[in-house]
């Protein structure tokens, strides 16, 4: 490689400098050549030495093998999930902080905790508690809350339909005892 | 056997959810497809009544915080099930095919 003159070391429109310094033509913008011009000369020099040296160390590189490609990329994936996971876990704090916040009617909640004895009733009640928790995030607490209500009302008619026939029993007893 | 509209919709919904088709992600589902919104109560009617039938089988989740640490109730709809939700679309559908819609439409304006 011949080392350019200090004034003008490389150009755009220079295209034997270009290829023979393995400059591409797009990366020399003319701010770069005005603030290159701008320099001392021995700076000049310096910089072209150590761009040169660069450049060679570059070129002279071997390319990377297999197994250090997949080393590679399966150390970028690895940094991939592990920042995927903690924003999964950053949201996941932030989630249960904001749930944490909502909390539903107090004397609804005993009169459901109340009436749900069986397992089978854990499901739906837990189904109520859920969209209470949708609705206080979705929408305002008060609204949440009259739904909240409104879905604990129709559990509890429920129950008391799904009573209505024991109790229809005893009172038949008891009318033909008494 | 014949099944109702809403346990219809119910093993349809279980099907286009599984295997994580629970009651609050049935009732959503029904809402956005059929313009519907039944009753958790009525969802877990329709979910008795078609376990009775051996049409669904069920089986218990894990507890999460936004239930209060209960846990959910996952259904899965079982080869008769799908049987019979086939049957009962496919009578639908031979019904529907053989409407007079004109008649009916004319009928319809008639009686307005």
């Amino acid at each position: 490689m011949s080392t350019p003159s200090p004034g003008r070391p490389f150009s755009n429109t220079d295209e034997v400098a270009r290829r023979e310094h393995f400059i591409p033509r797009a990366v020399i913008s003319d701010e770069v050549m005005k603030a290159w011009t701008r320099l001392p000369v021995e700076l000049q020099q310096r910089v072209w030495t150590g761009l040169q040296k660069l450049c060679l160390r570059e070129i002279q590189r071997p390319p990377p093998s297999t197994a250090e490609s997949v080393r590679m990329v399966k150390a970028l994936k690895a940094f991939r999930s592990r920042s995927v996971r903690q924003k999964e876990d950053l949201d996941s704090l932030k989630k249960s902080n904001d749930l944490a916040a909502c909390e539903p009617p107090l004397v609804a909640e005993f009169l459901l905790n109340l009436f749900a004895r069986s397992n089978r009733d854990e499901f739906e009640v837990g189904d109520i508690r859920e969209r209470f928790t949708r609705n206080s995030v979705q929408r305002e607490p008060s609204r949440a809350a009259w739904l909240y209500w409104s879905d604990v009302l129709g559990y509890l008619l429920r129950y008391a339909f799904k009573a209505a026939p024991l109790i229809a029993m005893i009172k038949r007893l008891f009318g033909n005892l008494m | 056997m014949d099944i109702s509209t809403l346990e219809q919709q119910v093993l349809m919904a279980a099907l286009a959810l599984h295997p994580s088709g629970y009651g609050i992600s049935i009732q959503d589902h029904i809402r956005r497809r059929a313009n519907r919104e039944p009753s958790i109560g009525s969802i877990y009617a329709a979910l008795g009544r078609l376990e009775e039938k051996g049409y669904i089988t069920t089986r218990p989740g894990e507890p999460t915080p936004e239930r209060g640490g209960r846990r959910k109730l996952y259904v899965t709809v079982t080869a008769s099930g799908q049987a019979t939700l086939q049957e009962s679309l496919r009578a639908i559908s031979s019904l529907k095919r053989g409407m007079r819609w004109r008649e009916a439409f004319r009928l319809i304006e008639v009686v307005a």
